[in-house]
């Protein structure tokens, strides 16, 4: 279990993690979410003592990180891939790393196994693709058999296949007991990786609630309706205890669910054109929610900005 | 996908030690010192460019013996002669190995997992520079003996050579590979707080070779009282066998002037350590 209380990081002037707040939990998958500047990298950092805190605290089983006596065996760390010696091979990388732990060199072996390196192990990893480095960083984790992952940002730059291998590793590794914190500016992987959510912009917790209630939230939970009986309906929902408001010829009801507006309007005989929930996207929510926290806005014309996310979401 | 690593009995923590620590930080950095090219490539230069001085100069001594006049003969150093070449030459390879076993681990970003599995930075620190001074000395003190045998195996026709058991020869060799080790563990601290390789290579150099030249600017009474406190320029000076002890009145002895860096040498180190610690990684 990672705990953080009230941990800042201040670079100068700048900012980069504010008063953050908030628990890892063992079994889930906790997605670490926020645009790129929002001090995800910072605050992991922090997790494993790398940066100290300006203020604040962070610890692993109430421990400080730098107190452990087995890092390894508590605590497996991808931040990034690249960030080997490329003149050395796979598997002298991974037993230089588990030495100093008192790591058997027969986990090694066993490790590159897991994530499919065996072939290579002799290897020099200065030719391993970026996957091949990725699974590389997976099996240095994996290799005191922690009981807390953390990875920054595992899919950039990956292929469909390695997207694919990560997600299910990051669920299996969950599913096992274990605690696993995943950082993404990418919505769309944490929709179907993350079970629970911590949001940061700047440096700032915006929201830390499951996935469910995320989207929830962001989509504030309204049905789209139309109907020829728009002021009828207006009526008998507000009578019901929901709210209205105005799309176009349509009706955006909030506070009832579909099922419950399909039975008002039944009961008051008003005839519905379309029932539809707003299913809001994480993307959406997300970008709701951090609007006013993005460190760097692209200066794009008031009109053009959603069509700008909607490209976001494709890439 | 294959299966992911399943709940197995978790890996014996080895040696029994209460906490990861020292003993495992050496055998780590054993193996990544052994297990990149680099190391092997500056070992071996600097183990030729030391015969390489040594052959040239001796039997270029040796050709030359018939036309040299007794006096220059009387004044030959021969043990001085095969093994200036190591320190010379010897000083700029291991600056550049020593620089790099700390500078790489910032220029592969490789330090932040260093870091995290062994977070005890200072241990860390020391296992690394141990490490690398073991292999260091191991090389050089070699390299020194096979430099003044070979040496003196060439002058040996002419009657020329020196011997180990002659006075000074024995302390020569052995402070002249001291002296190249110490330079190797100086670039490494320095390493350690600039963390750039070319920053530290620039730094060490310019300390080592530079402001010994730049001293020479000073008045003759300043300069002869900072000549022997400075860094390593004046060594070659230091390690001779043949001629008084010290050579100058201006120096320490051999074993003084060693010191004398030595001091240099740990107050880079401590310092090396002490930002290490500090700073964020």
């Amino acid at each position: 279990m990672i705990e953080a209380r009230s941990l800042s990081k201040r670079y100068g002037t700048t900012v980069a993690v504010s008063e953050l707040t908030f628990t890892v939990r063992p079994g889930v998958v906790t997605g670490f979410l926020g645009p790129n500047g929002a001090g995800k990298t910072t605050t992991m950092r922090m997790i494993l003592g790398l940066d100290h805190p300006t203020s604040g605290s962070v610890t692993i089983g109430g421990l400080p990180y730098s107190r452990l006596d087995w890092p390894m065996h508590e605590v497996g760390a991808l931040l990034d891939a690249r960030a080997v010696h490329g003149g050395r091979s796979a598997r002298s990388h991974l037993l230089s790393l588990a030495q100093t732990n008192g790591i058997a060199r027969r986990r090694v072996d066993e490790v590159l196994g897991t994530v499919g390196l065996s072939d290579v192990a002799g290897k020099r990893t200065r030719g391993f693709s970026l996957g091949m480095s990725q699974r590389l960083g997976i099996a240095a984790a994996l290799l005191g058999d922690p009981q807390i992952l953390m990875f920054d940002e595992p899919v950039n730059g990956l292929d469909p296949e390695g997207i694919v291998w990560i997600r299910t590793l990051m669920r299996s590794l969950a599913a096992e007991g274990r605690a696993v914190l995943v950082s993404s500016h990418l919505m769309p992987e944490m929709e179907n990786t993350a079970d629970h959510l911590i949001v940061v912009g700047r440096g700032r917790l915006i929201a830390d609630c499951s996935m469910t209630d995320f989207v929830a939230g962001g989509s504030g939970g309204t049905v789209l309706v139309r109907t020829p009986q728009r002021d009828v309906l207006a009526a008998a929902v507000a009578a019901a205890g929901g709210t209205t408001s105005a799309a176009g010829d349509e009706l955006s009801v909030g506070g009832l669910s579909e099922e419950q507006i399909a039975d008002l309007a039944y009961a008051n005989d008003i005839r519905l054109h379309h029932l539809a929930p707003v299913r809001v996207s994480l993307e959406q929510a997300f970008m709701e929610l951090t609007a006013d926290s993005v460190e760097y806005h692209a200066g794009l014309p008031a009109g053009t900005q959603s069509a700008a996310s909607g490209m976001e979401a494709g890439r | 996908m294959t299966a992911v690593a399943t709940q197995q009995a978790r890996p014996s923590t080895g040696t029994g030690g209460r906490r990861a620590g020292l003993g495992g930080a050496l055998r780590s950095e054993f193996t990544k010192i052994c297990s990149v090219r680099s190391t092997y490539w500056a070992l071996a230069l600097l183990v030729v460019a030391g015969l390489a001085w040594s052959i040239a100069f001796s039997a270029g001594t040796a050709a030359h013996w018939s036309h040299m006049s007794p006096q220059s003969r009387s004044g030959l150093d021969a043990a001085q002669n095969s093994i200036i070449g190591l320190v010379l030459l010897g000083q700029l390879v291991i600056v550049v190995l020593g620089a790099l076993a700390m500078t790489s681990e910032y220029s592969t970003q490789a330090v932040r997992t260093s870091l995290t599995v062994l977070p005890r930075r200072v241990t860390w620190f020391t296992a690394k520079g141990a490490v690398f001074a073991a292999v260091a000395s191991v090389v050089t003190v070699a390299a020194a003996f096979a430099s003044f045998l070979v040496g003196q195996r060439l002058l040996a026709g002419v009657h020329a050579g020196a011997g180990l058991s002659q006075p000074g020869v024995l302390r020569a060799v052995l402070a002249s590979a001291a002296f190249v080790v110490l330079c190797g563990l100086f670039s490494y601290g320095l390493g350690a707080m600039i963390r750039s390789t070319a920053g530290t290579i620039t730094a060490v150099y310019g300390f080592l070779l530079l402001v010994p030249q730049l001293a020479r600017a000073l008045p003759t009474p300043w300069y002869n009282d900072a000549v022997r406190w400075l860094p390593g320029g004046q060594f070659d000076g230091a390690i001779t066998s043949g001629g008084p002890e010290p050579i100058s009145k201006y120096m320490f002895s051999t074993w003084g002037e060693l010191a004398v860096f030595g001091g240099y040498t740990l107050i880079a180190l401590l310092a090396g350590a002490i930002l290490l610690q500090r700073r964020d990684a």
